[in-house]
């Protein structure tokens, strides 16, 4: 099956998940070039929220892609407060869930700073980009600094036009 | 807040945006390619972008065989 990262937001949308895109797919969505390897998104970790995001991707094979023996993603009420990121692999593409993001805040500060954006036929939430600059500077990882370096040329053209 | 050459007060975010093509210039990035992808709408990005994420995959498998 191949990887598509737009089914994944389509499922996401679909399946009522309350979710903002952020990272490097969302830099995607503004214009940036470079070709990112997951889809990320910062998310209500409330538990209804949570099993709507497992419906959503259940028949695609989900698993923790961070632990060794990739573990089948199966949620139970106990585990959904425990949990403050996901870090999820599936059969469309990595998926990965926070419920904070660095230079931002909680999901609600997230949700604050999004904006709708229309993608196909889904409406979805998008970081918006200064937000997103503003996260990826907080990062601070050697990818981020590129992308920061991107997003601040492709605000600067928005700008000119 | 920096202080200009003049001795004006500019607030970093102007200095920072004012030289932000020629950063990503001077970073490699390529600029006719960030303009062109701004004509495109969201959902153009996103589909040019799986058929590069599709290329790459295929290309990394290729070297697996």
């Amino acid at each position: 099956m191949k990887r598509d990262f737009y089914n994944l937001l389509e499922r996401l949308v679909g399946g009522s998940v309350d979710f903002v895109l952020v990272g490097g797919f969302a830099g995607v969505v503004y214009g940036c070039t470079y070709v990112t390897q997951d889809v990320d998104i910062c998310c209500d970790f409330l538990t209804e929220n949570l099993f709507r995001l497992q419906k959503a991707v259940v028949d695609l094979h989900p698993v923790h892609r961070m632990t060794p023996e990739r573990i089948k993603f199966q949620l139970t009420k106990e585990s959904c407060g425990q949990l403050k990121n996901l870090y999820l692999d599936t059969d469309m593409g990595q998926l990965d869930c926070m419920s904070f993001i660095e230079g931002i805040g909680d999901y609600q500060k997230v949700k604050e700073v999004s904006k709708i954006i229309r993608l196909e036929n889904i409406k979805l939430r998008v970081l918006s980009l200064d937000s997103l600059i503003r996260a990826k500077d907080a990062m601070n990882r050697p990818r981020d600094k590129q992308a920061v370096i991107e997003l601040e040329a492709i605000r600067k053209l928005k700008d000119k036009n | 807040m920096k202080i200009a050459k003049s001795g004006k007060k500019v607030s970093s975010k102007n200095t920072s945006q004012k030289g932000a093509i020629e950063a990503a210039r001077v970073y490699g990035i390529d600029i006719s390619a960030l303009m062109m992808n701004l004509k495109r709408t969201p959902s153009e990005r996103v589909r040019r972008h799986q058929f590069a994420f599709n290329t790459l995959e295929m290309l990394r498998k290729a070297k697996r065989i």
